[in-house]
């Protein structure tokens, strides 16, 4: 089956890490080893920890506590030139690639030559292009290409310099099924050819496909690594999940809801790169008096969907009903008109403008209707919608730039929910905001839901199970699945499902 | 308001510098530095007829200053305020001769709006390929400007041409409705009220009403503004209508005040000017105000230095740039800073 050569290329002992930014703690004594030569898999929840510890490996983050070890010996990089140097390379979650450039020019960016060498430079480039044989062409521009073609072209830059240990963090999110093959191909000849592989991924499928050792990580901590051979695809489901949610004090929610307000037929949205449709033959109904989550891995369609329901993104085909109006296809200010709000995810560029004053960003919806700006009446308003919402500022006049995340993120909510909507929109809503501030947004949603709709989109499980009148799970731009949240089901349920569980049962 | 005395305090301190760099420039080329400097700096103020025509100048400045400011803090990018300016010159004297013997209560202002309004529907034409269109105001405006100067140039020579006087000059407005003349004999006449006003209104109009808070918003994101409600293509056409429209009055007023009728390149670049005076004025409309009147007293000082103490003009040209380029600098210096943190 699989030569082993049991040697452990790198260590990892009790790392600790806590974000100063927001007190997160990401990385709560974890300790790992990666042998030598094999696939090394670490499977996941979302916030598990898994991104921050290959971070710190790769000299991105430092660690707070802890040691590492590479090939026996101390293994503490600085910065990523460090862990370069030390053999590491790391194919990130995120696209680090520059659209304007062609594939070549982006390759030689990555290997950090002279002038003189660029010929040396490209010859290793197109000695690389034809070993791994991932067919892309050198002279095209990255912006021409689809994003998957954009990840073969990250990976490649890291291959290049031909590291010992490649760590891939959940690569095969963006990738289309045809690529994940390659991909998985990619990775076998890696592993034929001596390296070391260390791949993230929360797909359970595909994750005991190519490993030889699987490590588990939950809340910060490895809790179990298995060789491939000791554990089967169903037990490793159960193990990654942890136990059901019914078990664990999940209790259902008493749905109050009465007529339909939003009915979604047959969504199709254009994606962000060409030729990519994010959200597929999407179909769902909001009623009042409920609060309807979609959730799923981000990149998974829910930023494209919710765009396209506020009219920032082009709908392809299918229709959107408010009650009885067709508003496929509406522009912000016709849907604003007759009470549909939105919170996009983007914050710093589509849902607050941080170069205009804090009154300028919150009296939005205030001023539509009125032709003169009394600036009294205005400030008044502006300081007691601020104050309910406790937003901490100094004065209305600073620019909104001034304002912490937390703040900005509950002046925007607070502008959002002032006027009289009949159908609330939320992208993340408390995102950057601490247990006592979102508490109270999910307070303000509950009481608010009484008498409209309330579609809330959330990565964040618990957030989902918490609030949610129903809630609805999207995988691949499709809805996987419908349900209530009354009780039956269970946390490891959804997580099958935020993992594309459908696609596996079909397999 | 610490931070606005302190952008107050920076701004006179730069211009203190900038004019001691104008002395030293006229120290090193002039044989009686203090009489030129004076006659640069000060001689102004010393009479009523030099001081009249500063303000005088300072008319049309106002004008395209504000014409200029209204676009850009809209994100509109209109550089044909020249043309502009042309026209609304030639638009005013076109109907003011045609109505001529009607009373001046109603010519006066019927020649004002149609000045207002050809400008506006040029510059209008560039909003609307923006908003519909995706074409590049900046561009369509410009070349519309350029054009719109000689086929102008073309009407006041031919068929619009004063025969009998051999100018490169259009026929003449009736005398009753020339603007009143104050502060005699020097230029200035009472369109300076006019600007004044324009000015305030503007400035209400900006921030104290829905659709000025529209054109701001947009101006700053455009993003923001589409996903807040508000309709940007209208604020891209109504924004380019508006300033292409000031910049027209200004050259209606200059001939209601100054010429009574369009002389060829009479403006000498008011347009391009008022972009200069909307950039000190960080696109303020009250700011535009004393940008305006020091654009004018530099101006004004080149042209009496030059003939009062023999100061070569290319000298006093030098000395009017490098006054200029340091206040500029500091305008867009504090400017960029603004963008970033407010003290």
């Amino acid at each position: 089956m699989v030569s082993r050569l049991e040697e452990i290329f790198l260590s990892v002992r009790n790392v600790q890490k806590t974000y100063r930014s927001n007190g997160v703690r990401a990385l709560d004594g974890v300790s790992l080893d990666t042998y030598a030569g094999e696939v090394n898999v670490l499977l996941g929840e979302n916030a598990a920890g898994k991104t921050t510890l290959m971070k710190i490996i790769a000299g991105i983050e430092r660690a707070d506590d802890g040691e590492m070890f590479m090939k026996g010996r101390n293994y503490s990089p600085a910065n990523p030139v460090d862990a370069i140097r030390a053999g590491v390379g790391l194919v990130s979650q995120k696209l680090r690639v520059i659209p304007q450039l062609t594939v070549g020019e982006n390759l030689l960016l990555g290997m950090d030559l002279s002038g003189f060498e660029r010929k040396k430079g490209r010859k290793t480039i197109e000695e690389a292009v034809h070993r791994f044989g991932l067919g892309i062409e050198l002279p095209v521009r990255v912006e021409d290409l689809s994003i998957a073609q954009r990840q073969k072209v990250e990976i490649l830059r890291v291959l290049i310099r031909s590291p010992e240990l490649i760590v891939f963090d959940e690569p095969t999110a963006v990738l289309p099924d045809n690529d994940r093959e390659e991909l998985m191909n990619i990775i076998a000849r890696l592993k034929e050819g001596g390296k070391t592989v260390v791949f993230i991924t929360h797909k359970l499928q595909e994750a005991y496909r190519i490993a030889d050792r699987i490590s588990i990580m939950a809340k910060g901590k490895i809790t179990g690594t298995f060789l491939k051979g000791e554990v089967t695809e169903r037990s490793l489901r159960t193990l990654v999940a942890g136990e059901d949610l019914a078990a664990s004090g999940f209790s259902g929610r008493k749905t109050t809801a009465t007529g339909e307000v939003l009915r979604v037929e047959s969504l199709d949205v254009e994606g962000r790169y060409r030729n990519l449709i994010a959200v597929k033959n999407v179909s769902f109904v909001s009623r009042a008096g409920e609060i309807l989550v979609i959730t799923g891995i981000s990149g998974n369609g829910q930023e494209e969907l919710i765009e396209s329901l506020f009219g920032m993104r082009r709908v392809l085909s299918g229709r959107v009903y408010l009650e009885d109006t067709d508003i496929t296809g509406w522009t912000p200010a016709d849907l604003r008109k007759i009470g549909v709000v939105a919170l996009i995810g983007d914050r710093d560029t589509t849902a607050s403008c941080p170069g205009l004053s804090i009154i300028d960003n919150v009296v939005l919806n205030r001023v539509r209707d009125r032709f003169f700006l009394k600036e009294k009446p205005l400030k008044t308003w502006t300081r007691e919608l601020l104050s309910t919402y406790g937003v901490e500022y100094s004065s209305l006049d600073d620019q909104a730039g001034t304002l912490s995340g937390g703040n900005l993120q509950k002046a925007i909510l607070a502008r959002e929910i002032s006027g009289n909507p009949r159908l609330i929109l939320l992208s993340e809503p408390t995102r950057g905001l601490d247990v006592k501030h979102a508490g109270m947004v999910h307070r303000t949603l509950l009481s608010l839901k009484q008498n409209l709709s309330i579609v809330l989109f959330t990565g964040d499980l618990d957030e989902a199970i918490s609030i949610a009148d129903r809630i609805l799970i999207m995988y691949d731009g499709e809805v996987v699945i419908d349900l209530p949240n009354a009780g039956k089901i269970g946390r490891s349920m959804l997580n099958r499902y935020l993992q594309g569980a459908a696609g596996v049962e079909s397999t | 308001m610490k931070g606005r005395a302190f952008t107050v305090a920076r701004a006179l301190f730069t211009l203190a510098i900038a004019l001691a760099v104008g002395f030293v420039v006229i120290v090193l080329t002039e044989e009686e530095p203090l009489e030129a400097t004076s006659a640069f700096f000060l001689s102004v103020f010393t009479n009523t007829f030099y001081f009249g025509n500063l303000l005088s100048a300072s008319i049309p400045l106002i004008f395209t200053g504000l014409a200029a400011s209204i676009a850009f803090s809209s994100s509109s990018f209109n550089l044909g305020l020249e043309g502009q300016v042309y026209l609304g010159a030639l638009t005013g004297t076109y109907i003011g001769v045609r109505m001529g013997g009607t009373s001046p209560l109603i010519v006066v202002p019927v020649i004002l709006l149609s000045g207002f309004l050809s400008g506006a529907l040029v510059a209008g034409i560039s909003g609307l390929l923006k908003g519909f269109r995706g074409v590049n105001e900046l561009i369509s405006s410009l070349l519309l400007s350029n054009g719109i100067v000689l086929v102008v140039d073309y009407i006041i020579e031919g068929p619009f041409n004063d025969r009998p006087s051999g100018l490169a000059a259009s026929t003449s407005l009736g005398k009753e409705v020339i603007l009143p003349r104050i502060l005699e004999p020097s230029s200035l006449h009472s369109g300076l009220f006019l600007a004044l006003i324009t000015a305030v209104l503007l400035w209400a109009f900006m921030f104290r009403s829905r659709p000025g808070y529209d054109f701001r918003v947009t101006g700053k994101s455009s993003i923001f503004a589409y996903y807040g409600g508000i309709n940007v293509k209208a604020v891209y056409f109504w924004s380019m209508f508006l300033s292409g429209g000031l910049a027209a009055v200004g050259g209606t007023v200059d001939v209601l005040g100054v010429h009574g009728r369009v002389l060829r390149g009479f403006s000498g670049g008011y347009g391009w000017n008022g972009i200069a005076v909307a950039l000190i004025a960080r696109n303020h409309p009250l700011g535009v105000i004393p940008a305006a009147l020091f654009f004018a007293y530099l101006e004004s000082g080149a042209q009496i230095a030059s003939f009062e103490a023999g100061l070569t003009p290319e000298i006093s040209r030098i000395v009017q740039s490098v006054v200029f380029y340091l206040v500029t600098a500091e305008a867009v210096l504090s400017f960029m800073k603004g963008g970033r943190k407010v003290d």
